[in-house]
């Protein structure tokens, strides 16, 4: 028996846990994934992609830069005056990859947020309980699984009326049949764990079980599906924008400065590298990110 | 003492599989009195871990009566099962998957104690944990640690502690101590036979080890495909067994000593399947003492001397 | 040693692990002979050293973390270490066989136990197809399995047979040595009762040396002559099955004997030894076992015991020795 040795005298719970800390495991694995080299450069490549992101309004102004026409420096090669060169209207192509960064991350991610709500439930819900309750959501999923992401959203679209807000609601729903089978999996990988049962055994509800047991124990997978998906997301916008039912010009976005630079590629190529680039590296980033997650995250590299 | 706590009646548990049913506990009835310990043995695929869970109603019975403390568990709605559970706990074999990874030991333990609304005040709910860890003789300093950070033993111990935070009365222990090393088994063991003289807990214990079981309880049931075969005091069981079965089972124990050793009773054959199982006795196949009606009709479980029970056709009731 | 050399000499071997850039010390200078036609009990709870001593034999560590230090392994004579892979690979198998603990991934799922007992004999003995069928069968007979069974799937075979298998595939080349890992932990008790009488009628039949690891001491009463005790990577006692037995001398030795319970006197407590297995990490200074051990004396958390021979057959390390061969616990 080990002796309880205690520390100086405590009153309150408070006083005790200061004295003897969590080991943060944040912390660990925040190591653990430096140590991962390709994980990290995409870690680096995509802050820097949320960076400008985010800093758009203070490198150039929208109005002025990126929707203005200026016919006289149209399809100007990269220079000085413009590092990524002009398009056929005239507008800097760096300023517009810039805001085109700004709509591919924000409307990528809100929607992927919307398909993990929507699969946390359906897919947590599918796994905890299996039986019949899982066969029912889950046939109800695969008819959504056959149809391509691109389809599914455009359908909605066409539905609905292409404004932001739908277009996020839309690629979120396309994604979700996907995130519940992500979600479902890693559920029923961590129900049959004898701490389920236990937490039964002290009587907690279904709800408290889900949510306190098995949805903290699924993160890891479910972490590494967000950033391989957000990927995802970006290229259906840019493929939706590209035929025209995505993200309608003049607001830029990679998809559609593909689509307008297209009779230009030819002679002027450099009007489609640019948001090619933008486009492959972005997803080049989120791809090394969530790889590089998921190893960190595998557990049984843990012990 | 004496008072019967448990009063198991003709329990059933069949499962519903492709080839037909499986009965994994058929037709179980046994008593347990305040405070004393009956050890259930028996192999793999015999039902004793299914036996377990279906007393506390973690799986549901199939038919039969479940008397604690003299009410019927079966006739008792959700929640007032949840209610119930404060007095029935449970210690699980595997200290790897029993813990909740994500919470600390001081999470786990203090759980049961905050579903039950026993304490609402948190600094003395603390103390209470503080209490438990110090029962089952885990430092204070580990208030804090995660299950990975701790080994086997020191895990088990943390399993012990929240199965006795709502000081239940009754607590199944199912194989609590075979995936540890010996020399901590015994530790376990020690910890868990001072805290039921200190606090009066009854005990189901379920295990494969005879020679723990032996030490362990006052009485021993010995299951085999399901069904309960002998019942006896622990002393009698080992002595004198009267099942073939047990026999077998008790001369296959390896014993470490290189003198007086007997000769082992080897039994033929495989275990039979216990899906649709045929109404005789499911060990006459493999039995060396098999007679003619052992393969016409199942026998049932008698008392043969006092307090020892038996099913077996070799054997007939006291008395007659 | 005697004229015939040992079908497996271990001298002074050492293995380490290197996980994250920290040392794990697995096995220091193990020290075990074993002649042909002997079993030989490598004892020791979790975290002693006792499998990686026994995939050092073969060269089975796993890379890149494992490594060998130091040391000799002689199998018949040959340094194993100095042999190249291809003569490494022929060694496998033929000259020495291996089981493992857990049957159920020991076996190829999608072969039949025919092929899989057969497919070593193709490979060390060159033997065709319809003969190696033919072998196979009569092996299987030979574990106590019905012949006719040997195109049947592993999913097919309870566990105890599986085990049975496993020991059919590793003896379908004769090996001399044996190496088994734990062969009847996972199998029920009367099931292991019987997987062990056929190890020992094997081990009466052939002159096959067998090294059989286990942290069960009713299993090497059962079927072993000799037996090594190992703690945190060294072997602290070694002898015959009687210098163990009946004459055991280092208080591990006594401790484990002490936790298990006594089938004869079940109301005494058991009496566990005191702490926990020390970290391979960071083992304690001078004899790993001091700060369990009841007889501790300061030298004990200082210096490293020594090997101290107290017979022909026996000996041990540890401090109480140093002076004297008499029994001091």
């Amino acid at each position: 028996m080990e002796a309880t040795a205690s520390a100086k005298p405590f009153t309150t719970k408070k006083e005790f846990y200061a004295q003897f800390k969590k080991k943060s495991v944040t912390h660990e694995l925040w190591l653990r994934f430096l140590k991962n080299k390709t994980a990290v450069i995409g870690l680096v490549i995509f802050c820097i992609i949320l960076a400008v992101a985010v800093a758009a309004p203070w490198i150039t102004s929208y109005d002025n830069v990126v929707v203005k026409m200026n016919i006289a420096e149209r399809l100007q090669p990269p220079g000085a005056a413009h590092w990524f060169g002009t398009d056929e209207l005239g507008r800097d192509i760096l300023a517009r990859i810039v805001y085109g960064a700004r709509i591919s991350l924000l409307i990528g991610f809100s929607a992927i947020i919307v398909s993990l709500m929507v699969g946390l439930v359906l897919g947590g819900t599918a796994g905890y309980y299996g039986g019949k309750i899982d066969s029912l959501i889950m046939r109800g999923m695969d008819v959504f699984l056959c149809l391509p992401d691109v389809l599914l959203a455009l359908a909605i679209i066409a539905a609905f009326g292409n404004t932001k807000v739908n277009l996020t609601i839309a690629i979120g729903l396309a994604f979700s049949p996907k995130f519940s089978r992500v979600v479902r999996s890693a559920v029923m990988g961590v129900r049959d764990n004898e701490y389920i049962e236990a937490a039964r055994s002290i009587g907690a509800l279904d709800k408290r079980i889900i949510a306190r047991h098995v949805l903290p124990n699924c993160i890891g997978p479910i972490i590494v599906q967000v950033t391989l998906y957000v990927a995802n997301a970006i290229l259906t916008i840019a493929a939706l924008s590209f035929i025209g039912l995505g993200i309608q010009p003049p607001t830029p976005e990679w998809g559609n400065m593909l689509a307008s630079g297209r009779t230009y590629m030819r002679d002027f190529p450099h009007i489609v590298l640019a948001p090619g680039m933008a486009i492959f590296f972005t997803i080049l980033a989120l791809n090394l990110l969530g790889d590089g997650l998921r190893d960190t995250l595998d557990p049984r590299l843990k012990h | 003492m004496g008072e019967i706590l448990l009063e198991v009646k003709n329990l059933k548990k069949y499962f519903h599989v492709a080839a037909g049913t499986l009965h994994a506990v058929d037709d179980v009835s046994f008593t347990i009195e305040e405070g004393r310990t009956l050890g259930i043995v028996g192999e793999s695929g015999c039902g004793k871990t299914t036996l377990g869970r279906t007393i506390l109603r973690l799986i549901e019975p199939t038919s039969g009566e479940i008397c604690f403390n003299g009410k019927d568990l079966r006739k008792l709605n959700k929640s007032e099962m949840r209610f119930m559970r404060r007095e029935m706990q449970i210690i699980f074999q595997d200290p790897y998957s029993s813990l909740n990874p994500r919470k600390t030991i001081a999470e786990t333990i203090e759980e049961p104690i905050l579903l039950a609304g026993l304490i609402p005040d948190s600094d003395k709910r603390f103390m209470r944990v503080l209490e438990l860890m110090g029962t089952v003789g885990l430092a204070q300093r580990l208030i804090n640690t995660y299950p990975h950070e701790l080994d086997g033993g020191r895990r088990q111990r943390v399993g012990i502690a929240r199965a006795l935070a709502m000081n239940p009365k009754f607590i199944v222990c199912d194989e609590p101590v075979s995936s540890l090393d010996v020399s901590i088994q015994a530790q376990i063991l020690n910890l868990m036979k001072t805290i039921q003289r200190d606090m009066g807990i009854t005990y189901l214990f379920i295990t494969h080890d005879l020679s723990v079981v032996n030490h362990f309880s006052d009485d021993i049931a010995v299951m085999y495909l399901g069904q309960l075969v002998e019942k006896a005091p622990s002393e009698t069981l080992f002595q004198k067994p009267l099942h073939p079965y047990t026999e077998a089972l008790l001369s296959a124990i390896p014993v470490a000593r290189i003198h007086n050793r007997h000769e082992r009773i080897l039994l033929k054959g495989e275990l039979t399947s216990p899906i649709n199982p045929e109404p005789i006795c499911r060990f006459a196949e493999r039995c060396n003492q098999c007679m003619d009606i052992c393969t016409k009709e199942d026998p049932p479980l008698i008392e043969a001397r006092p307090n020892h029970f038996v099913a077996c056709h070799l054997h007939k009731p006291m008395g007659s | 040693m005697d004229a015939q050399q040992n079908t497996l000499e271990i001298k002074n071997l050492t293995v380490e692990y290197v996980v994250d850039d920290e040392v794990v010390h697995a096995v220091t200078g193990v020290n075990i002979a074993i002649p042909a036609g002997r079993t030989f009990g490598l004892v020791g709870e979790t975290g002693a050293g006792k499998t990686t001593t026994a995939l050092s034999i073969l060269n089975l560590l796993p890379l890149p973390a494992g490594r060998i230090v130091s040391g000799e392994i002689f199998v018949n004579g040959q340094d194993v270490f100095k042999l190249s892979p291809k003569q490494l690979l022929a060694m496998r198998g033929s000259q020495v066989a291996m089981v493992f603990q857990d049957p159920m991934s020991s076996l190829n799922p999608i072969k039949t136990v025919g092929e899989q007992i057969a497919e070593g004999m193709k490979i060390h003995r060159g033997v065709s197809d319809k003969e190696a069928l033919r072998q196979a069968t009569s092996m299987l007979e030979m574990v106590g399995i019905p012949g006719d069974r040997v195109s049947e799937y592993p999913h097919q075979f309870s566990g105890g047979m599986k085990q049975r298998v496993i020991i059919a595939i590793a003896l379908a080349c004769n090996p001399d040595l044996l190496i088994a890992d734990e062969p009847t932990t996972a199998l029920d008790v009367t099931i292991q009762a019987q997987v062990l009488k056929l190890i020992r009628e094997l081990k009466e039949q052939s002159r096959m040396a067998m090294l059989i690891i286990t942290h069960a001491l009713g299993i090497v009463a059962e079927v072993c002559d000799s037996v090594g005790i190992m703690y945190a990577g060294r072997i602290v006692e070694c002898g015959t099955l009687a210098d163990i037995f009946d004459n055991l001398r280092h208080p591990y030795t006594r401790g484990l004997f002490d936790s298990l319970p006594d089938i004869e006197n079940r109301r005494a407590e058991l009496k566990p030894i005191p702490g926990l297995i020390p970290d391979p990490m960071n083992l304690p200074p001078g004899c790993a076992f001091h700060p369990r051990c009841s007889y501790a004396k300061p030298e004990c958390s200082q210096d490293l015991p020594q090997v101290r021979w107290l017979s022909d057959t026996h000996y041990v390390c540890c401090h109480l020795y140093n002076e004297t061969t008499e029994n001091m616990l």
